[in-house]
């Protein structure tokens, strides 16, 4: 028995060092991982030295358990990502995560490399068990949240994985393992898209536990924002050859300094377009319908920071065009020329106007704008369009949802997650689109009908993560619109200890206010 | 493709009481006699016991002596689902099927005359037919053999035949006036340049001959010894004989003065034998139909009004329908629209002559394409069979390797020979052909080898009409999508030419739970052009189910919805799901709904209601156009209640003008409500401004007073802007400020105490509520409000869940 | 205001064009896009070439045969920057040039 002694002490070094390390961004992650890599090594090599003596005393119907048993948990990061994963196994994965001792409630961490598995290469029979393996542990928590979003990834809905992913942050679940996986995940994504401000500010945040390619990829990414403190190119190759896929993230690391000047790539392709579209530069001489038309094709292909203001511009410029007094005289004179029916002119100004805010409303929606401060005729319309509609139809989605409770009309608890995520973004597209002052308008209606949620989400079906998150969250949305009677109620609600599979989580004190 | 034979184009007017069938040869239309050798075939159905059908002339014989074994009108009912009892062969028959039995003895009429069998027709439909009822329309073409048809408005197809017909001059702005048996439209084209175009329409789903012979036929009921009523189940046999009688007296009196309303046999009415013979004069029946015209006039100046046009600017108007026959309404519609009838047209045929016409347009022949064997190169053409434009183009592709180098048209009259016009290398060429004004010319194709050999083509010549044409037949009603916020999106609009298909990207309100078949997110798709979707027919619904979906489709999600519309008037729509890749096309499609006179009277009752509540408010705010308009709504309910009186006494078509009409008064009323409401709801909105200001400007901090002043100002914009949603948001804000700062008072919280206490039975720990509420009396007596507001969310906290106070979510302290 | 489907540019014609030359030219078009002739298949927009379908060109000859919606077309036709024959640009709205290798998730084993 006292050969498992020095066992049991290497394993315990290797696993403080990856758990110190997943707490840590500075050198000494290099160094824990250091460390981890030699107890991983010292553990292996023993096992296996041993195993060979006894199977070379012909015991080997011993040796060969015995070095699987103990050497598995030490192989599983690199057998997970360069076979179990590529080759699709999703129960295989299940078994061998369970198996790797990631600690307590190890099946969050199984279920959440199953899935990845499945996001690799999806068939429809590990589908079926994967959900059902998912749905049998309730109440809802991280890994929970993270399978279903790798189950989109690997349908290719690419936008819904990194919503629910990045809604995972808000659940007081906290499995180291599986926050490692959303963050690389969210960070190879920011990455392929090029968001590599994105990675920079999850890095900053320290917002999740920095695997060796998430820590790899901020380097990265704080090298090509140029921040201050951006690692230095001895140790962004230390980090590389750390990460795994070295064949792949080469190339990233090839051309970091190549890089361009801080910030998005958008501006300079807006600029590009703005360019292309004739007459933005148009000055006030030119007639108003002509600039008008530039203007709003400017604004359509406008991107990034430059839309705010051209599709303000366009909106101005529309109704000056439509206040034209000469333009009227054309479209008079025009359809008197065509035989229009009588009437036409008036109708031809009322026609435009409709149709244009349509457009510019559908246009400023897609790209999250404010209402403009526009009085014309298609100005005000728009305005009240924007808002109206925005805000009509946030107060159905909440109500749609609290109805849906009243009438016991039961879902799984990924899906009232799914569907707290979704209000949410919208209510954040409103708030963005029209700052504080259409935030506070529809407070109201979330926070009413997000209590009531939360209440029974918590009360009835003892989902306290679920519940935890969204109170935490009205309790955010009240300190920022000001309602001091939903503070006091947010506040106290929020200061409960919320029961997890880790153990209760006791809030912290509350925020000096 | 025409062949190089001469094509057969075929027209079929399948009308509410009479059908006809006219056929175009590219030169002449001529009209297709049935049997008897009658141009127009009567709409009757009869099955008798031995489930054998007759129809036309030798059916409606029955009407009178076998009513119940005998249908007529049943071109109203399409689209609706219910189904028409014959109760001697015991066998129930929808209306498409009986319009099947009237296009299939039409079909029998051409083959018979003709020697050719037709696959192929277009079949017209009236102006404000929904899609149900063109759907059923098309229906009834597949039942009765034909293998694809076109539909097109009824109007269109009278223009058509009219201009065709007219000489030189035909230049202008048109109205047909379409009376019909059942339905009127007034159609509003113009003509310009050999182009047919229909500027507008409007007209009236139930108005019609049949409405003229119910005038007369109330009018004898009424000089009866013993009265028929129409609402008494048991007078219907009476009343039908009498309106059959009515209907012959109303034709003879077209010609002459007097009629003599004669029965051969007394009617039956309560017990009692009713002797019938009456005398007519032309002068009554003019009196009693005179109404009737003047509403169908009414629809002619409302239709020009809206197209900028005043009575007498019209070229001429041509009058469609049975009815139109009559001098008097001849006489009233040129008197009102101040123009000339245009004459020699027969108004009973000339919609089945249009639709003939278009067939060509639209190049649907009426034979089934044959396949001729191919002898030399075969050519694929694409040219108009029928055009306004005396220069138009030919475009063809040879099909195979290696074209011939050159091809020229020669008009077979040998009067003129085209250019010489250059294969591409891909076979394809392009030239255009002159045409003779009005006369169909035939061009032979030649062409030549790059060696200069001619080489053979098939087909080896086309044929093609000069005269008037018409663009795409146009879509009657908008199509759209009802969106959650009772609007809706248009997709198709009134005027579109069909075939049409429009995609429009929209985001779900709703999430779809995947594997909950309970959850389902629904796609209306709505007919009309009210822009409140209630107003709008629903015809159709497309389902994301939960059931369904590969995963859960949360709120905000895109779906990228197509309609699509062919001219048969079927419907299809798809939509995608871009998040999890999945497409949804099945739609559910919808009848025209069920009238029943139950659910008819409860409308209509509850219409009164809130006509009652209009005016007294209306009054009370002294608002004189809300009251204008009322009026106007109490008339048309003093309508629809004759109609659901009739619906009572079985008359299904009535139930169905009465739903229309309630649906209509329902549009109107809404408008009404919001001028109604508003200076209610402003009124509210000062009480809850003075409210506020007092309570915040006692209670509340500093940044509260703050906010509550620019809510004020918030406020007041949206009175100035008569903005009603953006006022009942703003008071609702200014509501929740007033709330807060209230609770800082010690009475707020007195006054909940007081309230909580009195919950106390329906608590669920009583020991320690009474414990609490005990607490709370002595907390109170001191004064101590810290302790008072602690007893009152505790006893909060014991209340069941689904208390009052818990559904306000106002303070739902978590256990 | 959708000037990428404005009647006068699916049919290829200026906005001074009369009604026959109007039809004559849809005529023609409707019939090379039924036999396929490539020189067709896209017509020019101020915000680049889009495609040309049958349906487009029979709504764009409707709504030019309206005088009052003729009249609508002509206000933005006649007043819109000069058309361009360049592919559209509009279609790539949010995927923004990746500055990094194509499919990184995929080679890093996050995507099928």
């Amino acid at each position: 028995m006292q050969l498992f002694v020095p066992y049991l002490l290497f394993k315990k070094l290797h696993d403080y060092a990856i758990d110190a390390r997943r707490r840590d961004r500075t050198w000494r992650y290099l160094a824990w991982s250091l460390a981890a890599g030699a107890s991983a090594g010292v553990i292996i090599g023993a096992t296996l030295s041993f195993a060979w003596l006894l199977i070379l005393v012909h015991l080997w119907w011993l040796g060969i358990p015995f070095a699987v048993v103990l050497s598995v948990p030490m192989l599983e990061p690199i057998l997970m990502r360069h076979v179990i994963v590529p080759m699709g196994w999703v129960r295989t994965a299940y078994r061998v995560a369970a198996r790797s001792d990631p600690g307590k409630d190890s099946e969050a961490y199984a279920l959440c490399a199953a899935a990845w598995a499945y996001a690799h290469r999806p068939r429809p029979a590990d589908e079926a068990w994967l959900i059902a393996a998912r749905d049998k542990r309730t109440p809802l928590g991280d890994a929970e949240v993270v399978t279903t979003a790798l189950m989109a990834s690997a349908r290719g809905d690419a936008a819904t994985a990194r919503a629910l992913l990045r809604s995972v942050r808000d659940l007081v679940e906290v499995h180291p393992h599986v926050r490692e996986l959303a963050g690389e995940w969210l960070a190879c994504d920011a990455a392929e898209r090029g968001a590599w401000a994105d990675v920079h500010a999850d890095a900053d945040a320290a917002a999740w536990p920095a695997s060796p390619l998430t820590y790899l990829l901020e380097g990265i990414a704080a090298r090509r924002v140029g921040a201050p403190g951006a690692p230095g190119r001895r140790e962004l190759y230390a980090r590389w050859l750390l990460a795994p896929q070295r064949a792949v993230t080469w190339g990233l690391l090839a051309d970091v300094d190549a890089a361009r000047a801080p910030g998005d790539p958008a501006p300079a392709a807006t600029a590009a377009d703005a360019d292309g579209a004739p007459g933005d530069d148009l000055g006030p001489d030119r007639p108003a319908m002509p600039r008008a038309i530039a203007a709003h094709l400017a604004f359509v292909a406008a991107r990034g920071g430059s839309a705010a203001p051209a599709f303000a511009h366009a909106v101005r410029s529309w109704d000056e065009a439509l206040a034209d007094g000469e333009l009227r005289a054309w479209i008079a004179r025009r359809a008197f020329e065509l035989d229009a029916p009588l009437g036409s002119a008036e109708r031809v100004m009322r026609d435009v106007a409709e149709s244009v805010v349509d457009e510019l409303g559908r246009a400023a929606d897609a790209a999250q704008l404010g209402a403009p401060a526009g009085i014309g005729a298609v100005g005000g319309p728009l305005a009240r369009q924007l808002r109206h509609g925005r805000l009509d139809s946030l107060e159905a989605g909440f109500r749609r949802w609290d109805d849906r409770r009243k009438y016991g009309d039961v879902r799984t608890a990924t899906d009232e997650w799914r569907e707290f995520v979704a209000l949410r973004a919208a209510y954040e597209t409103v708030s963005t689109a029209g700052g504080m002052e259409l935030r506070r308008l529809a407070f109201p209606h979330a926070y009413t009908t997000g209590t009531s949620v939360a209440v029974w989400l918590w009360n009835t079906r003892s989902e306290y993560v679920l519940a935890r998150a969204i109170l935490a969250w009205l309790l955010d949305e009240a300190m920022a619109v000001g309602d001091t009677q939903a503070i006091e109620t947010c506040t106290r609600n929020t200061r409960l200890p919320v029961p997890t599979r880790l153990g209760k989580f006791i809030p912290p004190a509350p925020r000096a206010n | 493709m025409p062949m190089a034979e001469t094509p057969l184009y075929v027209g079929i007017d399948l009308g509410t009481t009479n059908s006809a069938a006219a056929v175009f040869d590219g030169e002449r239309v001529s009209v297709v006699r049935n049997a008897q050798g009658a141009t127009v075939t009567p709409s009757v159905v009869r099955v008798d016991k031995q489930q054998r059908v007759t129809i036309g002339t030798r059916a409606r014989r029955f009407l009178e002596q076998d009513p119940a074994n005998t249908a007529a009108e049943f071109k109203r009912l399409m689209g609706t689902g219910s189904a028409i009892d014959f109760p001697a062969a015991g066998v129930k028959r929808k209306p498409e099927e009986l319009s099947a039995e009237i296009l299939k003895a039409l079909r029998q009429d051409i083959h018979d005359q003709l020697a050719v069998q037709i696959e192929r027709a277009v079949i017209s439909v009236p102006a404000l037919f929904e899609l149900p009822q063109s759907a059923a329309t098309s229906e009834a073409a597949r039942l009765a053999g034909f293998q694809r048809v076109e539909l097109l408005q009824e109007p269109i197809a009278s223009a058509l035949a009219a201009g065709w017909r007219a000489d030189g001059d035909g230049a202008g702005t048109w109205l047909v006036f379409d009376l019909g048996g059942g339905t009127f439209d007034a159609s509003l084209l113009e003509t310009r340049d050999g182009l047919l175009r229909v500027v507008g329409h409007d007209g009236d789903n139930f108005l019609g001959g049949r409405d003229f012979d119910w005038a007369i036929t109330e009018y004898l009921a009424s000089r009866l010894s013993t009265v028929p009523r129409r609402n008494n189940p048991e007078h219907v046999s009476a009343l039908r004989a009498l309106r059959l009688a009515a209907e012959d007296a109303k034709i003879e009196l077209s010609r002459g003065d007097k009629a003599q309303v004669t029965l051969a046999q007394p009617l039956r009415i309560d017990g009692d034998d009713v002797e019938v013979d009456l005398e007519l004069d032309r002068a009554t029946v003019e009196r009693l139909c005179a109404p009737l015209v003047d509403r169908a006039l009414d629809v002619c100046v409302r239709l020009l009004a809206a197209n900028g046009l005043a009575p007498g600017g019209l070229a001429r108007v041509v009058l469609v329908g049975g009815p139109t026959v009559m001098p008097m309404v001849r006489a009233r519609v040129a008197a009102r629209l101040e123009t000339s009838v245009a004459e020699g047209h027969d108004p009973m045929t000339l919609v089945a002559q249009g639709a003939a016409l278009y067939a060509a347009t639209a190049n649907l022949d009426g034979r089934a394409a044959t396949s001729t064997p191919v002898a030399g190169r075969q050519v694929w053409l694409q040219y108009p069979a029928v055009s306004s434009d005396l220069t138009p183009h030919v475009i063809g592709k040879f099909v195979g390797n290696d074209p011939p180098a050159k091809l020229r048209l020669v008009r077979n009259d040998g009067g003129w020979t085209s250019t010489d016009a250059t294969v591409g290398p891909d076979g394809t060429w392009l030239t255009t052909v002159a045409l003779l004004p009005r006369r169909a010319c035939t061009f032979e194709i030649e062409a030549t080898a790059a060696s200069g050999e001619r080489v053979q083509v098939t087909p080896p010549a086309l044929t093609i009409v000069q005269g008037l044409t018409i663009g795409d037949p146009p879509l009657s009603r908008t199509l759209g999508v009802a969106l959650a916020n009772g609007h809706v999106q248009v997709y198709l609009e009134r005027g579109a030419p069909l075939p049409a298909r429009r995609t429009f990207t929209h985001q779900t309100v709703e999430t779809v739970a995947k594997g909950a078949d309970k959850s389902v997110l629904r796609i209306p798709i709505v007919q009309g052009e009210m822009s409140q979707a209630n107003l709008c027919r629903l015809v159709g619904t497309l389902d994301i189910g939960g059931d369904v979906v590969k995963d859960t489709v949360p709120t905000g999600s895109d779906v990228e919805v197509t309609i699509e519309l062919d001219r048969g008037g079927r419907l299809s729509a798809r939509a995608l799901v871009p998040s999890i890749g999945q497409v949804f096309e099945h739609v559910a499609h919808l009848l025209v709904p069920d009238a029943s006179p139950e659910s008819l009277d409860r409308a209509l009752q509850d219409l009164r209601r809130q006509l009652v509540e209009l005016r007294t408010d209306a009054f009370r705010h002294g608002l004189g156009h809300v009251i204008e308009k009322l009026d106007q709504i109490e008339s048309r309910l003093a309508e629809a209640e004759r109609d659901i009186d009739a619906a009572h006494g079985g008359d299904m078509d009535a139930a169905q003008r009465a739903r229309r009409a309630l649906l209509d008064v329902d549009a109107t009323m809404a408008d009404a409500d919001l001028a109604r409401k508003w200076p209610e709801l402003e009124d509210t909105a000062r009480h809850v401004g003075i409210h506020a200001s007092s309570i915040v400007g006692m209670h509340g901090s500093d940044a509260e007073r703050a906010m509550l002043q620019e809510l004020l100002a918030a406020m007041e914009k949206a009175r100035r802007d008569r903005d009603a949603p953006e006022l009942e948001r703003q008071m609702r804000l200014a509501q929740r400020l007033q709330g807060a700062a209230y609770n800082r008072t010690t009475e707020a919280w007195e006054w909940h105490f007081q309230n909580a206490s009195s919950e106390i039975a329906q608590m669920r720990d009583l020991p320690r509520a009474k414990k609490l509420v005990d607490e709370g009396r002595a907390a109170m007596a001191k004064g101590d409000n810290e302790s008072l507001r602690r007893v009152v969310r505790a006893l909060w906290g014991l209340l069941p869940e689904d208390s009052e106070a818990r559904k306000k979510g106002f303070d739902s302290g978590v256990r | 205001m959708k000037l990428d489907d404005n009647p006068f540019y699916v049919l290829g014609v200026s906005a001074d064009a009369s009604r026959i030359e109007i039809e004559r030219e849809a005529q023609k078009l409707l019939g090379m896009l039924e036999l396929g002739f490539a020189e067709v298949a896209t017509y020019a927009t101020p915000v680049g070439a889009r495609p040309r379908t049958a349906e487009a060109v029979r709504a764009a000859v409707a709504t030019l045969r309206d005088p009052y919606r003729r009249l609508v077309a002509e206000l933005f036709a006649r007043h819109a920057p000069p058309v361009r024959r360049d592919p559209a640009t509009e279609a790539s709205a949010d995927d923004l040039p990746a500055a990094t290798p194509e499919l990184l998730r995929r080679a890093l084993g996050w995507r099928p």
